[in-house]
């Protein structure tokens, strides 16, 4: 507790405001985001892929050799080319040629009369053959999941909504921090599960809160950089660089030095990209390797070049990620970055984004990060329940009814989530084939669990359904994915199938303790409104730490 | 439970300059502060310290504001930092 009265009183106020403002977001922030750290492991167990190793090496050439014969004009293009891990195959895009960007390609008598569109082209990685022009929109349950955990279903101003709801989590971790910064030592041991319910809450806010900080600091911070970091650059940009974007860009991303190329431009056909990154790519050790990509700037020109990206998946070290830039015409190589070589900003930009998505230290990395989002989860829940609680007092009796409203609205858009994204995982494989249609299924099923909790009030009712039907439906979505794919989770890891096995045990696990919870709290209950009467004669021992 | 009413501000208009000048007010306060460094300093590195160094510092801004007493002080000590950055942006360009 602060000294002063008044500085703990008005920090309190922060700490509760800021928290009750930005509950349903952050909770479906945290908990969105705990399973979007599995994101590829889902999206493998959706569409049964088995594990298979990264293809380091992909013929480049041919890639571009079937562009080309897709009528599509190649010179003076960018091309991002990329193979995907998850799901087997090669991204080709390519923006639309237009004579703005590139002048010279009119007055170039060499260029052909090829199409000018932009390209997005999914190929095979062992035939080389098309699978889908222009890919349609994600399909994947993980990803859907990793969305939605920046709101990026809201349009337009969804990730910048979700950036700002970290940063006022932050404010609320701060505050939070400082209320109780005196009871720390004192408290820490304290968890009073008997007596009143108001105790339990706020020892179990104040002990998940105080554990959990550095890692909820840490998300508050990083989610807002990756939220609304822009925010902060826009005066800047209008002040300082006269809103000359170009410029700024430059400053924070500042171009590798090379050689102007002042010559007139010319077709360059005998280039080959294979030659100039395969010695490169051969060496990799594909296990190691989360993503490779390669960037052709103006293609078959004389300035074209070419920047190989690579990304490991870090599991030995925290920095990690290496990358090449090669002048196609000569084949120069005009920066080298080996694994440990990062840029001042490069290595803020990797270290944020690193520590954000739990890409380094290996799977046991990304279960803490779950098991502590869970607990950030829990952290807040438990806050809205101190809230609750703290205005079940004569004193706040003209606004009983509001309060209550409020309170069984923000639990039920919070714990409905949990059942909801269990009922999701048993739709995708129930109807595999008709994602779209489930995806709207799930948001209403979420809503509706809105309602309801609207219309049942007690939050007590309201966790325990949400927990009794997420235990069911999550202890279905082994059973329904044995039935679909054949791929039992007593027999997919020996088949080769980890991603499979890992979530269908996730869910096993989950499932079985969210049943378990939810006959646990009937019990504890029952006793709390045993003892409901005696409890106000009796003094409690210890001082509340929140009041 | 709740934090004791006493000690809040209870005027609508003070608690919607509070919060202008904790989120908004700290928000130019703290670019220009930004700005002010990186015309001095080399703004590459200023730029991507500030990336995330900001958010921190937006933050107690925040608190300050709430934890200064009247609405009109902590405004002061906003825009005399704006005033005194802009100063140093002025001298450095």
């Amino acid at each position: 507790m602060v000294k002063n009265k008044r500085s703990y009183n008005v920090f309190f106020n922060v700490h509760t405001v800021s928290g009750i403002v930005i509950t349903i977001g952050l909770f479906v922030i945290f908990l969105a985001g705990a399973f979007a750290l599995f994101r590829t492991e889902i999206d493998n167990w959706q569409y049964n892929e088995p594990d298979h190793p990264f293809r380091t090496v992909i013929d480049y050439d041919r890639i571009l050799q079937l562009v080309e014969q897709q009528g599509y004009e190649t010179m003076g293009r960018f091309f991002a080319i990329r193979y995907l891990k998850k799901g087997d195959y090669i991204d080709v895009f390519s923006g639309g040629l237009t004579d703005k960007n590139d002048s010279t390609l009119i007055t170039d008598n060499t260029t052909g009369t090829g199409k000018r569109e932009r390209i997005s082209m999914r190929l095979n990685p062992e035939s080389y053959t098309l699978l889908e022009q222009s890919p349609a929109g994600e399909k994947f349950l993980g990803t859907y999941i990793y969305d939605l955990h920046y709101f990026r279903q809201i349009p337009i101003v969804g990730r910048q909504l979700s950036g700002l709801v970290a940063l006022f989590f932050g404010l609320a971790v701060i505050s939070g921090i400082i209320v109780h910064w005196k009871k720390v030592i004192p408290n820490f041991f304290t968890f009073r599960i008997k007596g009143s319910i108001k105790n339990l809450w706020t020892d179990a806010h104040v002990a998940l809160g105080v554990l959990g900080l550095p890692f909820q600091f840490m998300y508050a911070i990083t989610g807002a950089y990756l939220g609304v970091g822009g925010i902060l650059l826009l005066p800047i940009l209008f002040i300082q660089y006269g809103g000359d974007a170009q410029k700024l860009q430059e400053t924070v991303y500042p171009r590798i030095e090379m050689e102007d190329f002042t010559g007139p431009t010319q077709r360059l056909d005998s280039i080959s990209i294979n030659g100039l990154i395969h010695p490169e790519l051969e060496l990799l050790d594909p296990d190691q390797i989360r993503s490779v990509e390669v960037d052709i700037h103006d293609y078959q020109k004389k300035q074209g070049r070419l920047a190989l990206d690579i990304s490991y998946t870090g599991k030995t070290q925290f920095m990690t990620g290496a990358g090449k830039g090669i002048r196609l015409a000569d084949g120069q190589v005009f920066y080298d970055k080996t694994r440990d070589d990062y840029s001042y900003g490069g290595a803020i930009r990797a270290a944020l984004i690193k520590l954000h998505y739990a890409t380094f230290g290996g799977f046991f990395m990304k279960i803490t990060y779950f098991i502590l989002a869970i607990i950030t989860c829990y952290a807040i829940l438990s806050g809205v329940m101190i809230w609750l609680v703290a205005r079940e007092k004569k004193t706040q009796a003209h606004k009983a009814k509001f309060n209550r409203n409020v309170g069984a609205i923000f639990i039920g858009a919070c714990m409905g989530l949990f059942p909801a994204i269990a009922l999701f995982f048993c739709l995708v494989k129930l109807f595999p084939n008709s994602f779209g249609m489930m995806s709207n299924i799930f948001l209403l099923f979420w809503l509706a669990y809105t309602v309801y909790s609207y219309f049942i009030k007690s939050p007590f009712k309201i966790n325990k359904h949400a927990l009794l039907l997420a235990g069911g439906l999550g202890l279905l979505i082994p059973v329904l994915n044995g039935i679909q794919s054949g791929l039992w989770f007593w027999k997919s890891l020996d088949m080769g199938y980890p991603d499979s096995f890992f979530v269908d045990v996730g869910w096993l696990f989950m499932g079985s303790v969210s049943l378990f919870s939810a006959i646990c709290v009937k019990r504890l209950d029952a006793k709390k409104t045993r003892r409901k009467p005696e409890e106000k004669v009796r003094l409690n021992p210890i001082k509340n730490p929140l009041d | 439970m709740p934090a004791n009413k006493k000690y809040l501000i209870k005027s609508g208009w003070t608690k919607a300059s509070k919060f202008l000048a904790a989120f908004l007010g700290s928000l130019i306060a703290l670019t220009s502060v930004v700005m002010a460094f990186s015309s001095w300093l080399d703004p590459y590195t200023v730029l991507w310290t500030a990336s995330y160094w900001s958010f921190i510092v937006w933050i107690f801004l925040m608190l300050l504001v709430y934890w200064i007493k009247k609405a009109w002080v902590g405004w002061l000590i906003l825009v005399a930092i704006t005033l005194v950055s802009a100063l140093f942006i002025y001298l450095g360009n």
